[in-house]
C-alpha cells in the first residue's frame, strides 16, 4: 500500500498544475451558469454569449477527460517499453494509485464545489451533502470511463479518437437495434426507487471499469481486455435493468397518500381518434394514433406521467394490430394548472383533466391495411403519479430573486411584446438522486402568476428554455410567456397581462414530486371508431403586419 | 548454476519468426555479449527474458523463475537498461532517484552518491532535457544502487561518446562482482567495446543462435589459415569438412581458410593437410569482430541462397 501511496504522490506531483486547473474551470463553470446575466442586454452578442454558456460544463468534462488519460499514461499499460514492467512494481499498485488519483484529484475537487454551490443555495446540509456525493460519484465514474479508455491507449489522441469512435458505436448501435431493427426491450419486472437505480447502476460500472483496468495491468493484453470490456458493459447493463432488490427507499419530504388504483379512472371523451402520420429521415414512416382521454378520481395537487401503453386495435375483419409504447419525455402528460392553485390554498375545478394520449403506433404499411376500416382500441396505461409542491414566490419585478432549499429562482428580464408578457427566469436547483430521487423525473420547473389583490392568476406558456443539467443540479433560463388573466374562483377569462397588473403579481415556481405510490395501472376501451380513408389537411392563415393573409397548407 | 537458461525459445510475429528455437545458459557470475546485426533477434530475446513478451514456444527461466512467473522479488535482483524504454521524462535525476529508491529494500544511497558524482549527472535537470548518454547513465544509476544480480544491457553504447562509455563501463565494473555473482548481458553490435568485457559471447542471425560460448573456448577455436602450396586452390574438395568455415582464393598458390575447430592445432593442421597434401599453414588469431564477421556474411550467403531456391 506504501508503494501505492508512492506511485500517487508521483502522479500528484506531475499533474498538480492541472488538477488546479481543473478546480479552477469547476469553481468558473458554476460561477458562470450562476451568474444573472439578463440575455436581453447582450445585444449582438447573445446568441453566441448563450452558446458559449452552453458549452461550458463541455470544459469541465474536457478537463476529466485528460486528468484520466494523462495519469494513467504516466504508467502506460500498453506496448512493453514502460519502466515500470522491468521495476518491482505490480500492476495491482499501479492501479490503487490511479484509481485513488481519480478519486483525490477529480472526483473529490468535483464534489466540494458541488457543496460550496449547494450551500450558497441555501440547501441544507444533508441535501447539500448529497448533492456532493452524487457529483463526485458521476465524476469517479466517468473519469473511470475514460480511464478505461487510457489503458489501452498509446496515446492522448488516439484516447480522443477512441472515445469518438465509442460514441459514435453506441449511438449507430443503438440506432440499429433499436430504430432500424425496431427491438424492444422487455420492461422490467420489478419498480426499484431511483436511488437504488443509481447506486446498482454506479456498482455495476465501477465493477466492470475497474475489472477491465485490472485485466490490462495485471495482462497487458489489449485485444482481450477490450472483448472483456465490452462483454461486461452488456452484462452489467442487463443487470441494471431489471435489477430486482430495493436498496434505498425514497426519503420523502411530505408523507402523501398515493391515489388507490380504485378511485381512479380513465375513459375516452369520444370515439374520436387522431391519427397522425410522422417520418423521419432515417426511420419508417409511422402512424401514431391518439386519443383524447378524461382522468378522473384524483386529489387536485396531483399529476400523472405516462410510464407505458399496451393497446390491442381490433378491426372488424378479426385483424388485430399490438402495440407497446413508451412515451418519451420528462413532463407529465396529465398535469393540471389547477394543481398548482391548490397547493396555493385556493379552490380548484373539479373537472378533471382531459388530455390527448398516444396510444398506439404503428408502421404506415400496417396503416395503409386497417384504412377505412371500423375498429375498436383496448388499451392499458400505466402511470407514475406525481404532485406539485410550491418551490417559492416572488415579486414579478427584474432582479427579483429567492433562493431557498437548494433552489435559485431570478428573474432576468420582463418583456411586453405582441400583447403577452415574457418573463426570463433563470432556475437553479440540486438535484440529489441519494435524497431526493424526484428530480430524475421533472428537472424543471412549472410556474403560475398570481394577482391576489385582484383575485387573478395568469397561466404560463413556454417560449423557450435554455439549460444544461450537471451532476447533482440542472440549470435553466425559461422564457414564458403570460397572456391572459383568470378569475382565482370561477376560472373565467378576465382580462390581460399588463404593467399594472403585474406590479401586483407573485411569480409562483413550483416543482413535481414523484408521490410514493405503486404504479396504477387503468384499462380503457374506445368506442368503435373508423380507421380514416382521407388525408386531412391543416390550414394555418397568418395574418401579416400589413393586412394580407399567407395560407400555409400541412 | 545458470543465471539464464533458455530451451527452444521462439517468438513469432505472424509468420516471421523473430527468435527462433534459441537454446542457451548463462552461468551466473559471467558477462554475456549477445552479438548479432540490426534484427537479429537481440532485443527480442532480452524481452522474452524480462516477460516483457511472451514466447510462442519454448522456456526460459531467469534466477530460477520460469519468466512467465517472474514477481516483484524478482524484479528487486533484476536491472534492465534500454534506451526505447518510456521513464517520467519530467523528473530530474535526484527526483528519478528519489522515486526508485522506496522500490528497493537493498538500496546503497552511498553507492548512488558515488555514481552521481562519477557519471557527473546535473541532478536537478529533467531527463527530457539530458543528451541520449546522459540519459542512459541516469537509467543505470537508478539501477545500479540496488545491486541487481542480473544485468541486461540492451545497445547501452550506440551513439555514446567514448567518454561517456567510459564513465557507463566503469560506474557498471563499480557493482559487478562486488558482493556476489552478478550476471551480466550485454546485447551490442559494437563489438570491439564488449570484447573487452564479455566472458561469454553469444551470436544470433535471424533469430538464430549461431553459437554461445566462453569468450577464451571461442578465441582458442577460430583461426584464420594461410595455406601455401602448388596449385593448393585448384586441391579444394567441393564439399568441405564442417570445421572449414569459410574459403577464399586470393591465388592460385594461396588459400584463406577459417577453421572453427582449431582447439587442438596439432589435429586440426594435419585433418587440413590430409585433404590438401603438401602444403604451409600458417595460423593467425581471430578477433571477435571478425569471427562476428564471418558468421554474417555466411548468414547471408545462406539467406541468399534460400532466396534463390
Amino acid at each position: 500500500m506504501n508503494e501505492a501511496f508512492h506511485i500517487f504522490g508521483k502522479d500528484i506531483r506531475r499533474l498538480w498544475p492541472i488538477i488546479v486547473l481543473s478546480m479552477t474551470i469547476h469553481i468558473i463553470g458554476y460561477c458562470i451558469a450562476l451568474s444573472n446575466i439578463d440575455p436581453t442586454s447582450l445585444g449582438v452578442f447573445n446568441s453566441e454569449l448563450q452558446g458559449l454558456f452552453q458549452m461550458a460544463p463541455l470544459a469541465r468534462w474536457l478537463i476529466v477527460f485528460l486528468l484520466s488519460v494523462w495519469v494513467i499514461h504516466e504508467d502506460r499499460a500498453i506496448g512493453d517499453r514502460a519502466a515500470w514492467l522491468t521495476r518491482p512494481i505490480s500492476g495491482g499498485q499501479i492501479l490503487i494509485a490511479k484509481v485513488a488519483f481519480i478519486v483525490a484529484a477529480v472526483s473529490v475537487p468535483a464534489g466540494l464545489a458541488s457543496v460550496s454551490v449547494a450551500l450558497w443555495l441555501k440547501a441544507p446540509l444533508l441535501l447539500a451533502l448529497a448533492a456532493g456525493t452524487q457529483t463526485l460519484i458521476v465524476t469517479f465514474e466517468t473519469a473511470l470511463g475514460f480511464a478505461v479508455i487510457a489503458v489501452v491507449c498509446s496515446s492522448t489522441n488516439q484516447a480522443g479518437l477512441i472515445l469518438a469512435g465509442v460514441f459514435a458505436s453506441i449511438v449507430l448501435f443503438t440506432y440499429c437495434l433499436f430504430d432500424i431493427g425496431r427491438l424492444k426491450l422487455p420492461l422490467s419486472p420489478f419498480a426499484v426507487s431511483g436511488a437504488t437505480y443509481f447506486l446498482v447502476a454506479c456498482v455495476l460500472s465501477t465493477a466492470v471499469q475497474a475489472a477491465a483496468l485490472g485485466h490490462q495491468y495485471a495482462t497487458l493484453r489489449t485485444i482481450r481486455t477490450i472483448i472483456m470490456a465490452a462483454a461486461l458493459i452488456s452484462v452489467a447493463n442487463v443487470g441494471i435493468r431489471y435489477w430486482p432488490i430495493n436498496l434505498w427507499p425514497y426519503a420523502r419530504r411530505a408523507a402523501l397518500a398515493p391515489t388507490l388504483a380504485e378511485q381512479l379512472h380513465a375513459e375516452p371523451i369520444s370515439s374520436l381518434a387522431n391519427f397522425v402520420e410522422r417520418h423521419s429521415t432515417f426511420s419508417p414512416a409511422e402512424v401514431t394514433i391518439s386519443i383524447p382521454l378524461r382522468l378522473g378520481g384524483a386529489s387536485p395537487d396531483r399529476v400523472f406521467w405516462v410510464n407505458s401503453v399496451t393497446s390491442g386495435l381490433t378491426m372488424d375483419d378479426g385483424r388485430t394490430v399490438s402495440t407497446v409504447t413508451q412515451p418519451q419525455g420528462r413532463q407529465p402528460q396529465f398535469d393540471n394548472e389547477q394543481g398548482m392553485l391548490s397547493v396555493l390554498g385556493f379552490r380548484p375545478s373539479s373537472a378533471p383533466i382531459t388530455r390527448d394520449v398516444d396510444v398506439a403506433t404503428v408502421r404506415v404499411s400496417e396503416f395503409e391495411r386497417i384504412r377505412g376500416q371500423k375498429g375498436r382500441l383496448t388499451t392499458q396505461l400505466q402511470l407514475i403519479e406525481g404532485h406539485y409542491s410550491l418551490i417559492s414566490r416572488l415579486p414579478t419585478r427584474l432582479g427579483a430573486e429567492a433562493k431557498v432549499d437548494g433552489h435559485l429562482c431570478s428573474i432576468q428580464a420582463v418583456l411586453f411584446s405582441n400583447g403577452h408578457c415574457e418573463l426570463h427566469i433563470q432556475f437553479v436547483q440540486l438535484t440529489s438522486l441519494i435524497v431526493d430521487p424526484n428530480q430524475l423525473r421533472a428537472p424543471f420547473p412549472s410556474y403560475v402568476l398570481i394577482n391576489e389583490a385582484r383575485k387573478e392568476f395568469s397561466s404560463s406558456q413556454l417560449m423557450g428554455r435554455s439549460g444544461n443539467g450537471r451532476p447533482g443540479m440542472t440549470f435553466a433560463t425559461d422564457r414564458m410567456a403570460f397572456a391572459s388573466t383568470y378569475n382565482l374562483d370561477t376560472f373565467a377569462l378576465a382580462g390581460k397581462v399588463d404593467a399594472e397588473w403585474l406590479s401586483h403579481a407573485e411569480l409562483c415556481v413550483f416543482r413535481i414530486e414523484s408521490v410514493d405510490s405503486p404504479t396504477l395501472n387503468l384499462s380503457i376501451t374506445s368506442d368503435p371508431f373508423v380507421v380514416p380513408t382521407k388525408q386531412l389537411t391543416q390550414q394555418v392563415i397568418i395574418i401579416n403586419p400589413d393586412g394580407t393573409k399567407t395560407t400555409l397548407e400541412r | 548454476m545458470n543465471a539464464i537458461e533458455c530451451e527452444h525459445l521462439t517468438r513469432a510475429y505472424g509468420r516471421a519468426l523473430a527468435v527462433n528455437d534459441v537454446t542457451f545458459a548463462v552461468p551466473a557470475g559471467s558477462i554475456f555479449a549477445l552479438l548479432g546485426p540490426n534484427g537479429a533477434g537481440k532485443t527480442t530475446t532480452l524481452k522474452l527474458l524480462l516477460n516483457l513478451l511472451r514466447p510462442t514456444s519454448g522456456l526460459a527461466s531467469v534466477l530460477g523463475c520460469e519468466t512467465t512467473r517472474l514477481t516483484k522479488a524478482h524484479f528487486r535482483r533484476i536491472g534492465y537498461v534500454a534506451e526505447d524504454q518510456i521513464y517520467p521524462e519530467w523528473m530530474t535525476v535526484s527526483q528519478l532517484l528519489d522515486y526508485y529508491r522506496p522500490f528497493y529494500p537493498s538500496w546503497d544511497d552511498a553507492l548512488a552518491r558515488r555514481l552521481t558524482v562519477m557519471f557527473d549527472l546535473p541532478e536537478d535537470r529533467p531527463l527530457k532535457k539530458l543528451s541520449r548518454g546522459m540519459r542512459m547513465k541516469a537509467i543505470l544509476l537508478t539501477i545500479l544502487p540496488f545491486h541487481p544480480e542480473l544485468l541486461l544491457l540492451d545497445e547501452p553504447f550506440g551513439g555514446l561518446d567514448p567518454q561517456v562509455r567510459d564513465d557507463f563501463i566503469r560506474g557498471m565494473l563499480e557493482t559487478v562482482g562486488s558482493d556476489r555473482p552478478n550476471t551480466v548481458i550485454i546485447s551490442s553490435h559494437d563489438i570491439a567495446e564488449v570484447e573487452q568485457l564479455a566472458d561469454w559471447v553469444g551470436i544470433l542471425l535471424g533469430g538464430k543462435l549461431i553459437l554461445a560460448e566462453p569468450m577464451i573456448s571461442l578465441q582458442a577455436r577460430f583461426r584464420r589459415l594461410e595455406i601455401v602450396g602448388a596449385s593448393v586452390a585448384s586441391r579444394l574438395p567441393d564439399r568441405l569438412p564442417p570445421a572449414w568455415l569459410k574459403v577464399e582464393r586470393p591465388a592460385s598458390t594461396v588459400v584463406q581458410l577459417i577453421h572453427n575447430a582449431f582447439t587442438n592445432s596439432v589435429a586440426a593442421e594435419a585433418e587440413v593437410r590430409a585433404i590438401l597434401g603438401e602444403i604451409k599453414i600458417k595460423p593467425y588469431p581471430m578477433t571477435l569482430r571478425e569471427i562476428f564477421l564471418v558468421h554474417s556474411d555466411l548468414g547471408r550467403i545462406e539467406k541468399k541462397g534460400q532466396r534463390h531456391e
